[in-house]
């Protein structure tokens, strides 16, 4: 069996009040969550929170270490529509939640591949012999806009006045969902790290990647990127989750 | 509700922008907006609405199509903007622009129905979405992840106008950047990855940016923004590619 190790951090910043990102795992199943909540009074907060509880209940209700990749992801996208629905119901229902809504993004381990899927602008990478990669494209305004070839890249959209905090689709914001699923196999000594805007807006990556690559515990370099971004400016709640595939056996 | 006014012989015109009908300009007769100047390109500019917003795009034109005085390739309109193509002048108007917030660095979603601008200032609490249609769907296209570094090739500077500073030009090469003087009017410029953004400290008398009044946590700079703090103090924020 492939070993797995986790590691956690969430914190609110150092501008905001309140912390409207939620983290979680099923560690029994491989499983990892954060979300990025949105929308005033606490609702937020109640969007990235009910994502995760509800993602993760589906999940523990239709995964089993033996499911292959391709099941797996029906019940990534299965438990996102479920988490969106729920959300949205809500936010119709009760006035002080109105147009609250969450990004999510998702990472099943299985026997040899990660599952995963994502809503929104929190992403997905893996650090690989040095290189790290996301795996994850943003749902964002400013993504889809280089992606249709309106800008060559990153650069010139912002340097042309666009936001790069505008999404395109939350979880909770519409009746439909529609999300991103991937899987990639994955290896011994890979190292997979979830985490919202919060972190990718402060800290640019290849510093991401040096601070995955430190030498100490992994919980240590999940409070390390906090750090980083709190040090940055922390302006935003952050929020990471770290997954270490330690050894492949049968 | 977005348009372009301005004037064509001695009359003040407007012309109103629908989303999905982008407007070209140019010395063509083909054009929807007809210049007729030799200065002017045939097909010299479009501007074409984007995810709500609108941008101008020039047209490769000869002489070159500026926002508020910079020549530009494919920018953004912001409210007040004028556009200028050859001698003429066109004020970009928007009237839906009043939802505004105070934090550039909220997530926002875009509306799935109806419009608003998130440019300048960022609308930050999303509106009750209305059930139905996503903003727009992009065609697919290949896979390539941000790049997240962006500022990273870009290098962002004041140049001060009046003030202590007047006539000086200073890099903003660390992540908070002030403009004035702790315990008077004081505004700082914070470096992020993705964007700088202007937040007003202290002081009674709340800067601006392009004149509009910089509430809470701040506005996000574009090159050629003008700043004032305190009244006193008047820059013009750049950000050019290194």
């Amino acid at each position: 069996m492939k070993r797995l190790e986790f590691a956690t951090c969430t914190h609110q910043g150092r501008v905001r009040r309140n912390n409207e990102d939620a983290v979680g795992s099923l560690d029994h199943l491989g499983v990892l969550i954060v979300a990025d909540g949105m929308g005033g009074c606490q609702a937020g907060e109640v969007a990235s929170h009910m994502a995760v509880d509800l993602v993760l209940s589906h999940l523990v209700q239709h995964l089993t270490p033996e499911l292959a990749a391709s099941g797996v992801m029906i019940h990534l996208k299965s438990a996102l529509m479920a988490a969106n629905e729920a959300i949205y119901e809500r936010s119709l229902v009760d006035l002080q939640l109105h147009g609250m809504g969450t990004t999510a993004v998702v990472a099943a381990f299985g026997l040899a591949h990660l599952a995963f899927a994502h809503v929104g602008d929190s992403r997905l990478y893996r650090l690989r012999n040095g290189q790290l990669e996301c795996l994850t494209r943003d749902h964002t305004v400013i993504q889809e806009l280089i992606d249709r070839d309106e800008f060559p890249g990153m650069r010139e959209a912002l340097a042309a006045g666009v936001n790069p905090n505008v999404l395109t689709r939350a979880l909770g914001s519409e009746g439909l969902l529609q999300s991103d699923l991937g899987v990639t196999p994955c290896q011994i000594d890979d190292l997979y790290l979830l985490c919202t805007d919060g972190l990718t807006g402060m800290v640019a990556e290849p510093d991401i990647s040096a601070v995955l690559a430190e030498p100490i515990a992994l919980a240590g370099r999940a409070e390390r990127l906090v750090a980083a971004a709190c040090a940055r400016g922390g302006v935003d709640n952050v929020t990471v989750a770290l997954a270490h595939v330690s050894s492949i056996s049968d | 509700m977005a348009k372009l006014t301005y004037s064509s012989s001695g009359q003040l015109q407007d012309w109103v922008l629908v989303p999905n009908q982008p407007v070209t300009i140019g010395r063509d007769v083909e054009c929807q907006i007809r210049i007729n100047d030799p200065a002017v390109s045939r097909h010299h500019a479009r501007l074409v609405c984007l995810y709500e917003e609108w941008f101008v795009e020039d047209l490769r034109s000869t002489n070159g199509t500026f926002v508020n005085q910079a020549r530009v390739m494919k920018q953004i309109l912001n409210p007040r903007d004028v556009l200028r193509i050859g001698d003429q002048e066109l004020q970009f108007v928007n009237e839906t622009q009043a939802e505004v917030e105070d934090d550039a660095n909220k997530t926002v979603r875009i509306k799935p129905v109806s419009r608003r601008s998130l440019s300048t200032q960022l609308a930050a609490e999303p509106v009750v979405p209305a059930a139905g249609i996503v903003a727009a769907a992009p065609p697919p296209a290949p896979a390539s992840p941000a790049s997240a570094s962006a500022s990273g090739n870009l290098l962002a500077s004041v140049e001060f106008l009046t003030g202590p500073s007047q006539g000086t030009r200073q890099a903003i090469n660390k992540a908070l950047f002030t403009i004035g003087r702790a315990g008077g009017n004081l505004a700082v410029i914070s470096r992020r990855v993705h964007a700088y953004q202007l937040m007003h400290l202290g002081g009674d008398e709340v800067s601006t940016v392009n004149g509009i009044p910089v509430h809470g946590k701040g506005i996000l700079l574009s090159d050629g923004d003008v700043i004032v703090v305190g009244g006193s103090i008047k820059a013009i924020f750049r950000l050019v590619a290194r």
